[in-house]
This record gives C-alpha cells, sequence and structure tokens, in this order.
C-alpha cells in the first residue's frame, strides 16, 4: 500500500486512527498491538506472500538480538551478532543480487541460470534497520527487548517499513513501551503528512511525467537543452518522491507519537557533496558510517585506510540501491568526489563565492541522478554524450520549448520548494515575537496551506493514474 | 496556535476522510466513464493465487481510484484548473489551440526505411483485397482521408510535433506502390488541397471529417467510380445540409470534460427526395435511419451521431435493383460516407473489421459479390495493419 493511495488514505488510515485513539491512552500494549496488525495489513496488502520473509527477519532479528545480550558471554554475543549479520544479509542477498550476480558470473564464462527473483518490497530498509537493532544491542547502545511483538512493532511500523527513514532502536525504543500521544502531536504530525502528501502528488509526479518522457526517448533524437530539462526533472522527482515519502512517515509516525529522525534537510542548497551528503537520506549515510565505516577504521588509521573505507562503503551504498552497474557507478561517482573534495580541490572550493559553490554541487548532483536514472551504462553513456553536446540532434529543440511550457508552473514551484523558504516566516516572527498579527500569520498559515494543498492533491490522487514512490524498489 | 483551533484542523481533516470514505463506498457505481471514454477498473478474481500474488490487491486499488469519492469532479476541476489557471498548451493530450482542438501526438523520430517497408507491406495487403474483388467481378477502390491533424499540421505551435514528416513518407511511399498494383486510389488530401484546404471541411473538435468533407468524399469516389466503370452512378441533385442545434461534442472536447466552449454543430444532408430503405445491423432489423437523432435540443450529440457510431456489419437496402451493389470497409471516417452514399447504390454493406470477426474480408466479398468495393482509411491509419488492416483472408 502507498500512502498516496485512496486505499490508504480513505480506509486504512480512518480506520487506524479510530482504533487506536478509541483505544484508551493507558492500554499502551493494545494500542502497539492495533499498530502493529494494521502493519502487517499494510505490508501485505502489496501481496501476502512476502509476509513470511517479513517474519523470518524480525525473528532472526528478534533471536539474534537476546544472545547478544550483554548477560551472555562474548563469544556467544560475537557468534550471534555474526549470524545475525549472515542472516539479514543472506535474505538481502537472496532477493536482491542472486540475478545481478548470476549474469555477472555468466558475463565471466560461467553458464549458471538466472533466476527471475521478485523483490520484496521494502526488503532493504527492514534489513537494515533489523540488523541496526541487533548491533546495537551488541554494542549496547540499546537495551535488548524481550517482547518479540515490540520487536515486531519496530521493524514493521508501517509508516517507514517499505521506504525508510532508517528508523534506529534506540530512537524510538522508549516510545515503544511508553509515549505521549496529544493533541499538539497529532496535528502537528498530520501537518507534516499534509504537507509531504501534497509534495508527492503535486510536485514529484509532475516531474516524474517529464523524466518518464525523455528518459524514454533516444539519445539521437533528444537535444542537449532537453537532455537537461529531463536531468533537472528527475533531480527533482526524486528528491520531492522521496522527501516526501519520508515527511509522511515522520508525519504519521508523530499522529501516533512516535518521533523519527529528519531524513532530509534541503540537500539542494548544499554548498559541496560532503555537504550534499549530510542532508540526503540521512538515516541511510548515518547507518553506513555507524554501521560500516566507523568499524572499518574510519578516517583515523591513514589516508591509504581512509580511502579504501570510502571506497567500501560508497560500493556498497550503490549496491544497496540496486543489483545494476548503474547503482555502483553511481555510489563510485559520489566517492570519487567525496575523495577528491578531501584530499584535492575541496581546500580550494571554500574560497569560491557560494554560488560557484551550489553550481558545482548541483552539476554534480544532476549528473549522479543521471547515473542513477539510466537503466543501463550504455544508456548512461549516451545521456551523458547529449548532456553535454556531444551526441544528439543539436543544442535546443522544440521539444524542450514544450515541456518547459507545459509544466512551467512545476518546474518553479519544485525550485521554491526545494529551498528552506519555511525559515522564513519564522524569522518574521523572530523580529517580533510577541506580535499577535504575525503569530496568526506564522502558525496559522502553515495549517491553511497545509489544508489547501492537501485538497488540491485530492483531486490529483482521484484524477491521477498510479505513481509509486521511486524508492519503494529499493 | 490554540489547542481548539488545532482540534478543529484534525476535526475537518477526518471528517473530510469519513465522507470520502462513505460516499466511495456507497456512491452508485458506473462501470464506464463516459467523458474518458473507457471502461473503470473491476475487482480481479478472488483466488488465492490473486491474494498471494498481489493481483487482487491491485485490482482493488484501481478500483478504489476509478470509483473514489467525488472523482468526476475532480477530474473536472484539474481539467478546469489546467485549462484556465495553469494555462497548460496540452491537456488531457489536447492541444488548446486558439480556434481548435488537436490531438497531442508525442514526438517520435521518422523511420524512413521502417516506413517504406510498411507501406509495401499494406500494398499487399490492398492488391490482394483488389484481385479478390475483380476474381469475383467487382471494381475495388482505395479512399484516403486527412485526419484532422494531418489536414491542420500548420495549427499545431511550432514546439509541437505535428506528424507532417510522417504523413509526408507515408504518402510518397504509399501512392506510388498502389499505383504499381494498379490500385484506384482516391486521396481526398489532394482534392481537399485543390479546393484550398477549406476549414469547414474538417472538424476543429474532432478526428473526423465534417458531414461537408465527407460530401466532397463522396462526390470523389462517385466521379472516380463513373470514370472507371459504365455504372454512371448518380448524386443527389437538390441536397441541403441542416445544422443540428444540439451542440456537438467532439472527441476533443469530450476529453475536456466539455469545459471548452465550442460553435461547432454537426450536419445532416436531405436529399431533397424520398430515398425508402432497410437497415439490418449485425443481422438485425433496425429503424431505417442513418442519422441517430438526439430526443432533444439540449443533449450534446458525438460523432456516433452519423450511421449509430461503429458497427460491425450495416447492410442499407434501397432495393433499386438496377444500382450496383457496394461494400465499404473501414474504420469510424466510413459512417459520415455512408451516411450519404446509400443515394447512389442498390445495396450498401458496411464492415469494420475493428469489429467484425464472423467471416474473412475474402470470404465476405466471395459470398456477397459486391459490385464495387471501397477500403477508406483516414492519414493515421494508412499503415495501420491491425483492424480494418488486417490481410484480407485472416480469419480472427
Amino acid at each position: 500500500m502507498v500512502f498516496s493511495s485512496v486505499e490508504f488514505l480513505v480506509f486504512f488510515l480512518p480506520a487506524l486512527i479510530v482504533c487506536y485513539f478509541c483505544t484508551p491512552k493507558k492500554f499502551t500494549k493494545c494500542r502497539n498491538l492495533i499498530l502493529l496488525l494494521f502493519s502487517l495489513g499494510f505490508y501485505s496488502y502489496g501481496g501476502v506472500k512476502f509476509l513470511g520473509l517479513l517474519f523470518v527477519s524480525i525473528a532472526i532479528n528478534y533471536v539474534a538480538a537476546l544472545w547478544v545480550n550483554p548477560e551472555r558471554s562474548i563469544k556467544v554475543r560475537k557468534t550471534a551478532v555474526a549470524l545475525a549479520t549472515v542472516g539479514n544479509l543472506a535474505l538481502l542477498f537472496y532477493f536482491k543480487y542472486t540475478g545481478f550476480f548470476a549474469e555477472v558470473l555468466n558475463g565471466m564464462g560461467c553458464n549458471l541460470p538466472v533466476p527471475e527473483i521478485i523483490l520484496p518490497i521494502g526488503i532493504s530498509f527492514y534489513t537494515f534497520q533489523g540488523l541496526s537493532y541487533v548491533v546495537d544491542v551488541y554494542r549496547e547502545q540499546a537495551v535488548v527487548q524481550k517482547n518479540p511483538l515490540w520487536v515486531a512493532l519496530y521493524i514493521a511500523f508501517f509508516p517507514q517499513l517499505v521506504a525508510g527513514p532508517i528508523v534506529r532502536y534506540v530512537t524510538v525504543a522508549e516510545e515503544i513501551e511508553e509515549r505521549h500521544e496529544s493533541v499538539d502531536e497529532f496535528y502537528q504530525g498530520l501537518v507534516r503528512f499534509l504537507f509531504g502528501f501534497s509534495k508527492k502528488m503535486l510536485l514529484a509526479n509532475s516531474m516524474g511525467e517529464v523524466a518518464d518522457a525523455i528518459f524514454a526517448l533516444h539519445a539521437g533524437n533528444m537535444a542537449t537543452s532537453l537532455a537537461w530539462v529531463g536531468a533537472v526533472a528527475y533531480t527533482f522527482q526524486i528528491y520531492f518522491d522521496f522527501s516526501a515519502y519520508s515527511d509522511m512517515a515522520i508525519g504519521l509516525g508523530r499522529m501516533f507519537g512516535f518521533h523519527f529522525e529528519e531524513n532530509f534537510r534541503y540537500p539542494y542548497i548544499s554548498r559541496s557533496i560532503t555537504e550534499f551528503w549530510r542532508r540526503w537520506h540521512i538515516s541511510l549515510s548515518t547507518w553506513f558510517r555507524d554501521y560500516v565505516y566507523i568499524p572499518l577504521g574510519g578516517n583515523r588509521k591513514g589516508s591509504g585506510r581512509h580511502i579504501r573505507n570510502i571506497i567500501v562503503v560508497w560500493f556498497l551504498t550503490g549496491m544497496w540501491h540496486g543489483a545494476s552497474w548503474n547503482f555502483i557507478l553511481w555510489g563510485l561517482w559520489f566517492c570519487i568526489l567525496l575523495l577528491g573534495e578531501k584530499y584535492f580541490w575541496g581546500k580550494w572550493m571554500e574560497k569560491l563565492p557560494s554560488l560557484c559553490r551550489h553550481i558545482y554541487t548541483m552539476l554534480l548532483v544532476i549528473i549522479s541522478w543521471v547515473l542513477f536514472r539510466c537503466e543501463t551504462l550504455l544508456q548512461v553513456v549516451d545521456y551523458i554524450s547529449v548532456l553535454f553536446a556531444v551526441k544528439g540532434t543539436g543544442l535546443a529543440d522544440q521539444q524542450t520549448i514544450y515541456y518547459l511550457l507545459q509544466y512551467r508552473w512545476e518546474f518553479i514551484f519544485a525550485f521554491f520548494a526545494s529551498l528552506p523558504l519555511k525559515e522564513i516566516p519564522k524569522r518574521f516572527l523572530q523580529k517580533k515575537p510577541d506580535c499577535a498579527v504575525r503569530k496568526t500569520l506564522v502558525f496559522g498559515g502553515a495549517p491553511v496551506l497545509a489544508m489547501m494543498l492537501f485538497m488540491l492533491s485530492y483531486i490529483r490522487l482521484a484524477a491521477g493514474s498510479f505513481n509509486p514512490f521511486i524508492y519503494f524498489r529499493f | 496556535m490554540k489547542r481548539i483551533s488545532k482540534c478543529a484542523f484534525i476535526g475537518c481533516f477526518l471528517l473530510f476522510l469519513l465522507a470520502a470514505m462513505l460516499v466511495t463506498v456507497f456512491s452508485p457505481k458506473s462501470s464506464y466513464s463516459y467523458y474518458e471514454n473507457r471502461s473503470l477498473a473491476r475487482p480481479a478474481p478472488l483466488t488465492v493465487e490473486t491474494v498471494l500474488s498481489g493481483e487482487f490487491m491491485k485490482s482493488i486499488s484501481d478500483c478504489m481510484r476509478d470509483h473514489s469519492a467525488w472523482r468526476e469532479k475532480a477530474l473536472r476541476a484539474n481539467t478546469w484548473a489546467n485549462i484556465h489557471i495553469l494555462k497548460k498548451p496540452v491537456v488531457n493530450q489536447v492541444v488548446m489551440g486558439e480556434d481548435i482542438l488537436l490531438p497531442y501526438l508525442p514526438y517520435a523520430a521518422m523511420d524512413e526505411e521502417k516506413v517504406a517497408i510498411n507501406a509495401l507491406e499494406m500494398t499487399n495487403r490492398i492488391a490482394k483485397a483488389k484481385r479478390i474483388t475483380e476474381e469475383n467481378g467487382g471494381k475495388y477502390y482505395y479512399m484516403m482521408i486527412p485526419c484532422q491533424y494531418a489536414y491542420f499540421p500548420q495549427k499545431y505551435p511550432e514546439y509541437l510535433y505535428n506528424r507532417e514528416d510522417l504523413t509526408e513518407a507515408t504518402l510518397r511511399h504509399l501512392k506510388p506502390a498502389l499505383a504499381d498494383r494498379n490500385v484506384d486510389v482516391v486521396d481526398m488530401g489532394e482534392i481537399y488541397e485543390a479546393h484550398g484546404n477549406p476549414p469547414e471541411y474538417s472538424s476543429t473538435i474532432d478526428n473526423h471529417y465534417s458531414q461537408t468533407g465527407a460530401y466532397v468524399a463522396y462526390q470523389a469516389i462517385v466521379e472516380k467510380i463513373n470514370a472507371t466503370t459504365e455504372f454512371g452512378l448518380k448524386l443527389p441533385e437538390n441536397i441541403t445540409f441542416h445544422a443540428l442545434e444540439n451542440s456537438y461534442l467532439g472527441s476533443r472536447p469530450r476529453k475536456l470534460f466539455n469545459m471548452y466552449g465550442n460553435e461547432e454543430h454537426l450536419l445532416w444532408a436531405d436529399f431533397g427526395e424520398d430515398i425508402p430503405f432497410t437497415r439490418r445491423d449485425n443481422g438485425m432489423g433496425v429503424p431505417a435511419t442513418v442519422y441517430t437523432m438526439p430526443e432533444n435540443t439540449e443533449e450534446p450529440v458525438l460523432y456516433g451521431f452519423y450511421m449509430g457510431g461503429d458497427i460491425a456489419e450495416t447492410i442499407i437496402d434501397t432495393n433499386r435493383p438496377h444500382l450496383p451493389k457496394v461494400l465499404i470497409y473501414g474504420d469510424s471516417f466510413t459512417n459520415a460516407l455512408e451516411s450519404l452514399a446509400y443515394y447512389s447504390f442498390d445495396e450498401m454493406r458496411s464492415l469494420d473489421f475493428r469489429y467484425y470477426s464472423e467471416k474473412t474480408l475474402e470470404a465476405y466479398i466471395q459470398e456477397y459479390q459486391p459490385d464495387i468495393v471501397i477500403f477508406m482509411r483516414d492519414y493515421e491509419s494508412l499503415l495501420a495493419f491491425d483492424g480494418n488492416g488486417i490481410y484480407p483472408d485472416y480469419e480472427k
């Protein structure tokens, strides 16, 4: 099920709200059970057959966490954490990478059958989430959860189950046992949800229409200007699509008393690639930092080890996104840029005017999304060739004018929505914090805007066609 | 913000969801969306397999979307906003011209080699139909009619594709190939051009030609038949055309939920003399009329006004044995012409192989033994191999 669907909005969400809030507050366990049952229903809506896999993942992490508990011997704990890692990654590898590696080996002369395995939705997210729980318990950063249902709720909680953010157990451990739901929390969460919903319906989907149409063209039929329009459209699409999902997840969590970490902080205002990755998909980059990069030694053991660690992390980041050379190339692209900023041009760049650094960052980010969006390496080469006028029908064409005219409002709104404009009203209020008019404008403006955008989004939802979230396929 | 305001906000949202839920569940369900001209989604059969694979829930999702609360209002609002507020050049696949609504044609690279190969293939099919017709004592004609985008290519904004290159290449390859096989061709594009391409020959809000354009086509085919046979067909001498009062809901305004004002009205012909006939559609007797007259002057009429729309087989018998028998086959462009053409024939039969599957064209001709066979295609489908472009002996 997706948040931007009629069945979620009109049936699932109201039913959950009614069931949850009609249960007295003191029965937290009962409320948790309701959340768990609804979450399992949410997941099985896309196909019941993968529910078993989710249960296996939950079981592995629940049992492993019991065995890595500090009360056990260090040998048992190490064995358990190793088994949990192998178990989790084996599931992920089988469902996500078997076909890819079979193809790679066949390319090297083997003659293996290439199985067609359907990727269970959300497996990359809940595998990492479950693994982080076991490792955190092992590291004694989290207390083991002895109730399997609460481990199940942590892993399967519907807002973050299928497309993140990857929530650490420590973030929600206390809230699973005891949390404070209130009108204020519900209201804040709802407003956040509505803004996320609107971002998806009004901006991400429109930008997706442009990107899909242009990336479907053959490079030989495309002008440089059109290729840039397509790349920029996809740049907006992936940001609004994914950040909208995170907004909705965070908002929904908050409505039920959970507080998830932020996953995006206006990444397109970054002035370096290093900064970009501090602002983009924060839950994934911090996961890799804490569970791969730092355990490998981080930057503490010399340049050589540091470079190796960065390469490993970004190779894995690319692979996490998908079993394809494009994603590996995408990960390595960022690896090179980050190493470059660290060891070569980073210090020099700091002397440049802010605008130049911003242009540099966005140019490289847009190219990265071309690597991400293309389906084959050949398409990457062709598309990039058109971007830089090596191939294609010329510098500009009439199609570019069409897409810019047809989607002009969406491009304009997408541009402004990718900027931290919500800080402006805050500053406006800070100048005269006691002014009643300013307070009304600032605090009343957001919900009114959210509701208006929601109504427009509902129109688009009812009128539009199915458009799944990009990150569902990871 | 005060607590009461927050409660009110939450309440409004929940009330909206509740209302949407009730309307979605309890509103009367239709299986067809008139303005979208498509069937609405239905749930897949409930089986263990469809549940396990997710197919059942996917179909439920499609159903929910198609039957969601206030869907048609939402579609209308979305269309209205796109036309009037966002002022998009293309809305619901319709190009919003100043005085015309055209189809949006996605950019596609024209492949000259493919056009040439397809033109030869289509020529083979047409030549085969011609041979079958002649073997059964008839005469075969092929008519090409410009569809709306081909008639008004200059009406497209410069930044939109009008398929002019594809149309030109198709004609350039097809016509000589047909000439090589001695097929009698009537290209209405040439004839309309010789008349100066008057705008009234084509609809400005639909893919089809107007009744005026159809009448010119009727004259052209009769002249061609008379020039190549001894039949000496007659045209109505005192024909007059009358406009329906009802507004014409062409396929383009239909896609725009009839929110785009237009002044176009459909015409119907009065021959000035009575031509009694009987009519059978798909073997069943039906009222003897070639126009589906609306019940009142308020309801908008569709192109289906002519001949009642696309029908697999229609037989109009005027019981004038001294006149020849004609078989016309083709897509919906045949309809407006047929509403006139029965005047010149004893019996007029019409087949549409998009719907007709009882016999092959070859078998039909062998059984019917028509004096004249006319194959009509619009410029868009000149090289389309499905529907009426199938081989004459192809069995469905």
